[in-house]
């Protein structure tokens, strides 16, 4: 497999990963479903992780790369961990409207182990590690540059939300309205 | 806060797009030390599940 393949292989992870953002955006939006400050922080660990991916697009693979990953999901891992802890205990409610059977929270968990599982398989296939190549995005190929561009807007999406939601200091434990957008109240 | 967050891992992705590398791993080290710092301030109620 040459580089370019590789390349494209982790335009596909950063698909998955804003597949993830896009859901929860959708659900906070559509559903109302604010996000509490853990939330909001498992959601900065998936932008972490497609940081680590974007690397591997525009730069070329390379192990700091897939390194950057590991670390941001272990982190979104340990974060999603705490919040399942909070709500583990029978009888405690939990946080938001479960999604296909899960909660956010523990979908967040599974998806941050397949990261570190997907990242430990494509990251040993040494083939792809070379002499790191930078693509300008006016020379990607149409389908990483579209994916360039909507991990770019997703993260600006989730930044001027949080934003919103929060304003610029501390987020309330159970949000239930825009900071921002009822400061009168 | 978390908005900042987010706005800095935005930052350091703009600049791998403008091949500015080590500019961005710098951002994306302040942005990975700031999350750190946040969760661990939220990490402030006893679990139930302690024993």
């Amino acid at each position: 497999m040459s580089i370019d393949s590789f390349r494209l292989l982790n335009a596909i992870g950063l698909v998955l990963v804003s597949l993830v953002l896009f859901i929860a955006l959708y659900g906070q939006i559509a559903g109302g479903d604010l996000p509490c400050p853990l939330c909001l922080l498992q959601r900065v660990a998936f932008v972490a992780v497609m940081y680590g991916l974007l690397l591997n697009v525009v730069q070329g693979p390379k192990p700091l790369h897939y390194s950057i990953m590991v670390i941001s999901a272990l982190l979104g891992a340990a974060i999603a961990l705490r919040q399942v802890s909070q709500h583990v205990i029978p009888g405690t409610p939990p946080y938001g409207a479960p999604f296909l059977g899960y909660h956010y929270y523990t979908w967040a968990f599974i998806v941050f182990s397949l990261v570190i599982f997907g990242t430990a398989i494509i990251s040993a296939f040494g083939s792809q590690y070379g002499k790191g190549i930078y693509v300008p995005f006016r020379e990607q190929q149409w389908f990483c540059k579209l994916v360039i561009g909507i991990t770019i807007a997703l993260t600006l999406a989730n930044a001027v939300s949080a934003l919103i939601e929060c304003g610029p200091g501390e987020c309330p434990e159970n949000p239930v309205t825009y900071k921002l957008m009822h400061q009168d109240q | 806060m978390t908005s900042l967050l987010f706005f800095l891992f935005l930052a350091a992705m703009v600049l791998v797009v403008l091949n500015k590398q080590s500019f961005s791993l710098a951002v994306f080290g302040v942005a990975m030390v700031l999350t750190v710092y946040w969760f661990n301030h939220h990490m402030t109620n006893t679990l139930d599940i302690l024993l």
